[in-house]
């Protein structure tokens, strides 16, 4: 059977289901059709049945689905005339109506996502091509950069065939002039530092007159200084693992209209979420569901798209497209879409390569989540996907499915809003009785949780995503916006990596947090009063007021995520094994062994006692850096020592005094890629609907008190006064 | 001006004594749930029957088709449809009728008012809760017309004490059909002389209208169809619903009261005293009145032969033709055949506009469906209701719907403010309607504040609280049209799938029994469907089972191969036969069984009936009718034929069983596979068809076919689950190759 053939039989067959789908049975019949499909699913998610049996249960959830929106769409829409109703009823359907149109984009996208590339070598008789490094930055300080130009230096790749650039926007000759001689100093202290940093490195400093067409114009100014065939293209804060050029350079070989190797991001710290929640260490990240299958489904349709960071380009297809695009402040998926629309392809890496920090508290947090919704949003109203020409159609449905995701704090806003429409206003949005509820939207419920989990379950658990989506929204619905109103307006924000929050404190933005959860809360007492005062209508008024109730749960563990917890720098910690030497008390060398690194730090292990060191004493490491670095010892101080049978460890900080030190650190930290992936892998466990919910209910009850208990500690000027 | 003088018109007879005419003493407790039943049929004896009472000189005519009016609840509204000669409209008039109301009505706040051709005549109190008080009123001159005339009685009712909607059940008011009579004055006027008239035949003191068939030839086949489709066609004439046949030997001996004398034989056979008719019937067809010297009212068909005969009755259909001007006797209200996709105004259904201060209003409709209304499963009616309610009603006030007698939809009314119901759609499923007439009830269920206090006098004080525009719309959407056999339902209401084709074979008993049965049967399907059959008359042995038949007979005249085909068993005595029936008895009541209480929730909570949820139905088992009973059976044949039995287990238990089975309740009970009718019982036992088998219409679109299917599927749940995992499975596999054809190869 060829392609084509094959195809018209799909849509034939895809005709012929949804005639079935849509044939108007009583409500009986749907029931039991629901039962025995959810029945179905059930048996082959608790069997763990793969293959087809993955494809069935999305198909059995798909008619699900579809007959929830046949009904919603035909049967519970509010009469046009009552537009007091409707017109709240219809924003709600739409609303419904998105949520499941992008289940079916993330369907399509998901279905069958890339396993992993194989990792082939460049061929040895072939020359090998030359590649520009550009590490863009902005204000990033002196050690970050330092840790990332020594990482990007000790990539394993021949010396003469890279150059890495430091593409420093923080010191252009229009900052160093500014009429603020302070700022005009700071400009220039910084570019005589990181000049310096650069020569101690071996890299090459570049910056340019003016901060034009933000980081899109660095790089191309990147562009226009360099020569190599290749552009790998790291944010200052994306230290690149020693195998990145391996990994990625061989695969363009292989293919010459490839304009991207895009590999994961890999995060060494905790977002606010994880922080404030405490789950950083046992549950998938957010942006692992994004990076562990939502890219590798990409991947499958040529549309993995370029994320600003971790990816090697084509320098010949940049310039097909006069460099990296700068029409919107996402210039990566920007410069990737039109790439994709001149018929370049792509592909994703899915493993580790690079190691980044996350901001650290939830306003930069939130901060850096407007600028990508605003650029999406930007996107999608400048070339809008599903009619961009030179895509394929997979390629339209997949860029799609990337920037109206971003549409998602309207819904969640209007699920969290919608049940007050009823218990306060006594409106009727959604014609329905109590038995229709239950067999429409019920099943529907269930059968999206069991999709959401069967797609997502081993990197995104239950409830999380709504979790994420909510504490997002509440900002993000003003820049979605305002972008919508002047898609010109928004300026790229950088994002603020360096933080450290040093005391517990409620977050800046924490206000209207509490405001919604004291409205859900009225909301409750109205449900109790409703179902009292108003017994005939008792029914409705308890299924509005559960749906109350969840978005009150979900609100209450929001206040916790807006309760900054008090961490400090560098705790996050990496395992390695690796012999080294310390400096005893007398000056000879002892051996000793590495237990684990951070940016900050590593821990040593002496196994023949302290050697007459204690703590607060300085002293220095060696050990055998992988790259040819020329130095192989390091200043240290001790912080803390700890007895452990003969032996005992201690618990060291890094003191860099040159720049050559900052490629040791490195050498450390980033040395093996395959340590990372071990650490993504360990908390990727789908853990099922069940547990899922109950643990989520279990966290939300928790950090709902740690909310208001901060509230309390910490609230009384920030968040009730003014 | 005009109506006040028609008021003062009014008169109460003064026959009874002054104690008997006072209201009842103001003792009865309510509270006491005391139910009051109507006084006996009998009247007392002290009190003369109204009908001796009245009737001076003249000629009376009774009015109503059934045994009594009943008018129930606060506001209630029945009518009858009266059909007068030229001469009889241009008479003097007097309306006697005799009226007993419930203890608890309240005399000083409850009325009825007389409407005759929508003029209202006359208004009383209704104040006879200790005995039927006769009334008599005085019809204006003018009011009355040739033709279909109207007569309404319309009441306000309000109960002495009580102030909740329970209380509202107890309130009526009745008119025994006996009682009731529009008396004319003048010589003669009882003669009908056109056919056009024929209608003014009318009924009987019990509602009855009877046909004395008098004819020659009852044995033969071709006179035996002949009077079949004569009888269907004078039923549809004469306007009435229920039409009893006699055959008799000779002419009346005098002019009863719905009683028509009908004639039908060739010219040649006619007796002396209608010689008069024997010239021009041997010219030609002819159906005429034929003046008698009895005075009985004499309908004579006859011509040449008897295909000419046959041809006769066409000529009284054209003079007396079904129209909407020309309601049944017991439908005076508006019958739009509602279409998919119709809408109709309940203001073109007889609704009134109507300003409510009681607690419980309902008002009546109806609207017929066609033959291949197939819909019953899924699918709903939208009544876009306006209408306004005070800010006294309260919250849990209700507006139901009723179709056909069962509850289809309960709107609470929610808001506290009062309010403005605008085009407010209210959905209704559309489980109980039916091809044919369907029945509807739209009841206002309205609590109040000022009725929870309750007040002396207050229930017929209070202010108007709910208003009812009859600007509201009934809306059909388009409906499935298909029809499931078998369905005796479709059959007793619309005809299909006799009507309308070809020459129907008939397989009549050789008993006389068998042949007025027959013509019962086939004349309340004309009156109920306004369709006639035609029928062909042949032995039971030329029946061809791919074609559609009738078979008229006692089960003991029934051929072993047809018993077999028309789905009943016979009754033997001994042997297996009755033991399997005895046994099945026990195999049907399957909610004994230990499921029953999960079988009952889902019925409850969802609707959800576990017998639709078999794969096979069960088989459909021979009914072995009960001695005496009649029974009603349709059967699909294998070769394609619906063959319908009329049988009972001998030929005068056949022609008294249908006789009493052509009445109006009943007739519309008649549903299913089989329906039966035990002599002593009331209650029509149905059985309904576990195997049904779906025709559609000869030409039918895709979409007419997605709604046949969602009726089918709702009914075979079962089997729309299995279409959706076939799809499903056969979606995924073609997907899965899909996936291997298109996108980067792994």
């Amino acid at each position: 059977m060829n392609k084509a053939l094959t195809v018209v039989i799909w849509i034939a067959i895809s005709a012929i289901v949804l005639v079935l789908v849509t044939v108007p049975v009583s409500i009986q019949t749907h029931l039991v059709m629901g039962a025995t499909l959810l029945g179905a699913m059930m048996v082959i998610k608790l069997l763990k049945l793969d293959g087809n049996w993955r494809l069935l249960l999305l198909t059995f959830g798909t008619i699900i689905v579809l007959r929830y929106a046949f009904w919603r769409t035909t049967s519970t829409l509010p009469p046009i005339e009552q537009w007091t109703d409707f017109i709240p009823g219809l924003i709600l359907y739409l609303a419904e109506m998105y949520c499941i149109l992008m289940l079916f984009l993330s369907l399509f996208v998901v279905v069958r996502p890339m396993p992993s590339h194989v990792s082939i070598r460049l061929p040895k008789d072939e020359p090998v091509p030359t590649v520009d490094v550009f590490i863009p930055s902005y204000n990033e300080d002196y050690e970050l950069l330092a840790g990332t130009l020594a990482a990007a230096r000790d990539m394993d790749y021949p010396e003469d065939r890279f150059t890495v650039w430091l593409l420093d926007d923080g010191s252009t000759e229009a900052k160093r002039n500014h009429p603020d001689p302070e700022q005009a100093a700071t400009a220039q202290e910084r570019h005589e530092q990181l000049q310096q940093l650069c020569a101690e490195l071996g890299c090459r400093y570049l910056t340019r007159e003016r901060n034009e067409h933000a980081k899109a114009g660095n790089l191309n100014n990147g562009l226009a200084h360099s020569t190599g065939e290749f552009v790998a293209v790291f944010d200052a804060d994306h230290a690149p693992a020693r195998d990145f050029l391996q990994e990625t350079v061989p695969h363009f070989g292989r293919d010459s209209q490839l304009f991207l190797v895009q590999t994961p991001h890999f995060f060494l710290n905790p977002d606010p979420l994880e922080r404030n929640l405490r789950t950083f260490e046992v549950m998938p990240s957010e942006n692992e569901m994004f990076y562990g299958v939502i890219q590798r489904g990409l991947d499958r349709w040529n549309a993995a798209f370029f994320c600003g960071s971790a990816a090697l380009l084509r320098r010949e297809a940049l310039a097909t497209n006069n460099g990296f695009s700068g029409k919107s402040i996402t210039e990566d998926c920007e410069t990737a879409i039109e790439l994709h629309s001149r018929g370049w392809n792509s592909i994703y890496i899915d493993k580790p390569l690079v190691a980044g920090l996350q901001p650290v508290t939830f306003a930069s947090f939130i901060g850096q989540r407007t600028r990508w919704a605003q650029g999406m949003m930007q996107i999608l109203i400048f070339s809008f996907p599903l009619f961009k020409s030179g895509l394929s159609l997979p390629q339209r449905l997949c860029y799609l499915s990337s920037t109206l995701f971003w549409l998602f704090p309207l819904p969640r806003m209007i699920f969290l809003f919608a049940p007050f429409f009823y218990l306060f206003l006594d409106l009727q949005i959604f014609t329905a009785s109590a038995g229709e509820f239950a067999a429409y939207t019920l099943t529907y419920v269930v059968v999206n949780l069991v999709m959401q989990n069967s797609l997502f379950g081993r990197w995104r658990w239950p409830w999380i995503s709504e979790l994420y989506e909510y504490i997002q929204s509440v900002h993000l619905l003003g820049a979605l916006f305002s972008v919508v109103r002047n898609p010109y307006k928004p300026s790229f924000t950088v994002t603020a990596k360096d933080e450290s929050v040093d005391t517990a404190r409620l977050s800046e933005l924490a206000r209207p947090f509490y405001l919604i959860f004291l409205l859900l809360i009225l909301a409750v007492a109205m449900t109790i009063y409703k179902i009292g005062a108003e017994p005939y209508q008792a029914e409705v008024t308890m299924v509005v007021g559960g749906w109350n109730i969840f978005n009150l749960i979900l609100a209450g563990c929001a206040l916790g995520v807006v309760s900054e917890r008090r961490e400090g720098w560098g705790s996050r910690r990496v395992a390695v094994e690796r012999r080294c030497e310390v400096r005893g008390a007398d000056g000879n060398w002892v051996r000793a062994g590495f237990i684990n690194v951070s940016s900050g730090g590593v821990a040593v292990r002496l196994p023949n006692g302290a050697a007459g060191l204690g703590r607060g004493m300085p002293t220095s490491v060696r050990f055998a850096p992988l790259a040819n670095i020329g130095i192989d010892e390091m200043p240290v101080f001790i912080r803390s020592v700890t007895q452990e049978g003969k032996g005992v460890v201690f618990g060291c900080r890094y003191m860099p005094e040159r720049g050559q030190h900052y490629r040791l650190i490195a050498d450390l930290i980033y040395a093996n890629s395959a340590n990372w992936q071990a650490r993504q892998s360990a908390r990727q466990v789908n853990i099922g609907i069940i547990r899922g919910t109950v643990r989520f209910l279990g966290i939300a009850l928790y950090q709902t008190g740690r909310g208001l208990g901060y509230l309390l500690r910490f609230g009384s000027g920030k968040v009730l006064g003014k | 001006m005009k109506r006040h003088a028609l008021l003062t018109s009014v008169a109460i007879l003064a026959t009874l004594g002054p104690a008997l005419a006072q209201p009842a003493p103001f003792d009865m407790s309510p509270e006491s749930n005391r139910v009051v039943v109507p006084a006996p049929a009998e009247p007392d004896a002290s009190v003369p029957a109204p009908v001796e009472a009245v009737a001076p000189v003249g000629f009376s005519r009774y009015l109503v088709p059934g045994a009594s009016l009943r008018l129930i609840g606060e506001e209630a509204k029945q009518g009858v449809v009266v059909y007068l000669t030229a001469a009889q409209a241009a008479a003097p008039a007097t309306l006697n009728f005799g009226l007993l109301n419930a203890l608890v009505v309240a005399p000083e706040i409850s009325n009825l008012r007389v409407r005759i051709n929508q003029t209202e005549i006359a208004a009383t109190p209704i104040a006879s809760s200790s005995g039927t008080t006769p009334v008599s009123i005085e019809v204006p001159a003018g009011v009355l017309r040739a033709g279909a005339n109207t007569i309404e009685f319309r009441a306000t009712q309000r109960h002495r004490t009580d102030c909740t909607v329970d209380s509202t059940y107890q309130l009526w008011t009745e008119i025994a059909g006996s009682s009731a009579q529009l008396a004319f004055e003048g010589d003669d006027l009882g003669r009908i002389s056109q056919l056009a008239d024929i209608g003014a035949v009318g009924v009987d003191a019990t509602g009855n209208t009877t046909l004395r068939l008098i004819a020659p030839d009852v044995a033969d086949p071709t006179a035996q169809a002949a009077m079949l489709h004569l009888v269907q066609q004078i039923g549809l004439a004469l306007r009435t619903p229920k039409l009893s046949v006699v055959l008799a030997d000779a002419p009346s001996e005098e002019r009863l009261p719905g009683v028509l004398d009908v004639a039908i034989m060739p010219a040649a056979e006619l007796p002396p005293e209608m010689q008069a008719a024997q010239p021009q019937a041997s010219a030609g067809p002819l159906a005429a009145m034929l003046p008698m010297p009895s005075g009985a009212n004499t309908l004579i068909v006859s011509g040449p032969t008897w295909d000419t005969i046959t041809r006769a009755g066409d000529a009284m259909l054209n003079a007396a033709p079904i129209s909407p001007e020309r309601p049944r006797f017991d439908l005076p209200n508006p019958l739009p055949l509602m279409e998919g996709g119709a809408s109709a105004s309940l203001a073109s259904l007889g609704v009134d506009q109507l300003e409510f201060n009681g607690r419980r209003f309902t008002t009546q409709l109806q609207f017929e469906l066609p033959a291949d209304f197939y819909a019953y499963r899924y699918g709903e009616l939208e009544l876009v209701l306006d209408a306004a309610y005070s800010a006294d009603v309260l919250p849990g006030s209700e507006i139901d719907i009723y179709t056909n007698g069962e509850i289809a939809s309960a709107t609470p009314l929610l808001r506290t403010d009062g309010g403005w119901l605008k085009d407010t759609r209210i959905r209704i499923p559309m489980t109980n309607l039916r091809p044919g007439r369907n029945e509807a009830t739209l009841a206002v269920n309205l609590l109040t504040r000022s009725d929870a206090v309750c007040g002396p006098g207050w229930t017929g004080a209070a202010p108007a609280r709910f208003i009812l525009s009859n600007n509201s719309d009934l809306r059909l959407p388009d409906y499935a049209r298909a029809t499931g056999v078998p369905d005796l339902q479709v059959l007793t209401g619309t005809a299909w799938p006799y009507a309308g084709t070809a020459a129907v074979p008939l397989a009549l008993g050789q008993d006389q029994d068998s042949l007025v049965a027959a013509m019962m049967f086939a004349a309340r399907i004309a009156t109920a469907s306004g369709q006639v059959i035609t029928f062909d008359v042949v032995p039971q042995d030329s029946l061809a089972p791919d074609a559609n038949a009738v078979l008229v007979m006692p089960t003991t005249a029934l051929s072993p191969l047809n018993l077999g085909r028309t789905g009943i068993g016979a009754a033997v005595a001994t042997g297996q036969g009755s033991d399997d029936a005895l046994l099945n008895q026990f195999g049907n009541n399957e909610s004994e069984g230990p499921l029953s209480g999960i079988s009952n929730w889902l019925q409850s909570t969802v609707g959800l009936d576990l017998t639709d949820l078999r794969l096979i139905p069960a088989p459909d088992l021979a009914y072995v009718p009960a001695p005496e009973t009649l029974v009603v059976s349709q059967m699909r044949q294998p070769e394609g034929g619906v063959w319908t039995i009329l049988t009972s287990t001998s030929g005068p238990a056949l022609a008294a069983g249908t006789e009493r089975l052509i009445d109006t309740p009943k007739w519309r009970s008649i549903a299913g596979r089989v329906s039966a009718l035990a002599p002593g019982e009331d209650d029509i036992t149905v059985v309904p068809a576990n195997s049904v088998s779906v025709v559609t219409p000869a030409t039918t679109s895709p979409f007419n076919l997605r709604r046949v299917a969602a009726n089918w599927f709702s009914g075979n749940i079962l089997y729309f689950a299995l279409a959706i995992v076939a799809g499903a499975v056969l979606l995924m596999l073609i997907t899965s190759r899909v996936l291997t054809k298109i996108g980067r190869p792994s």
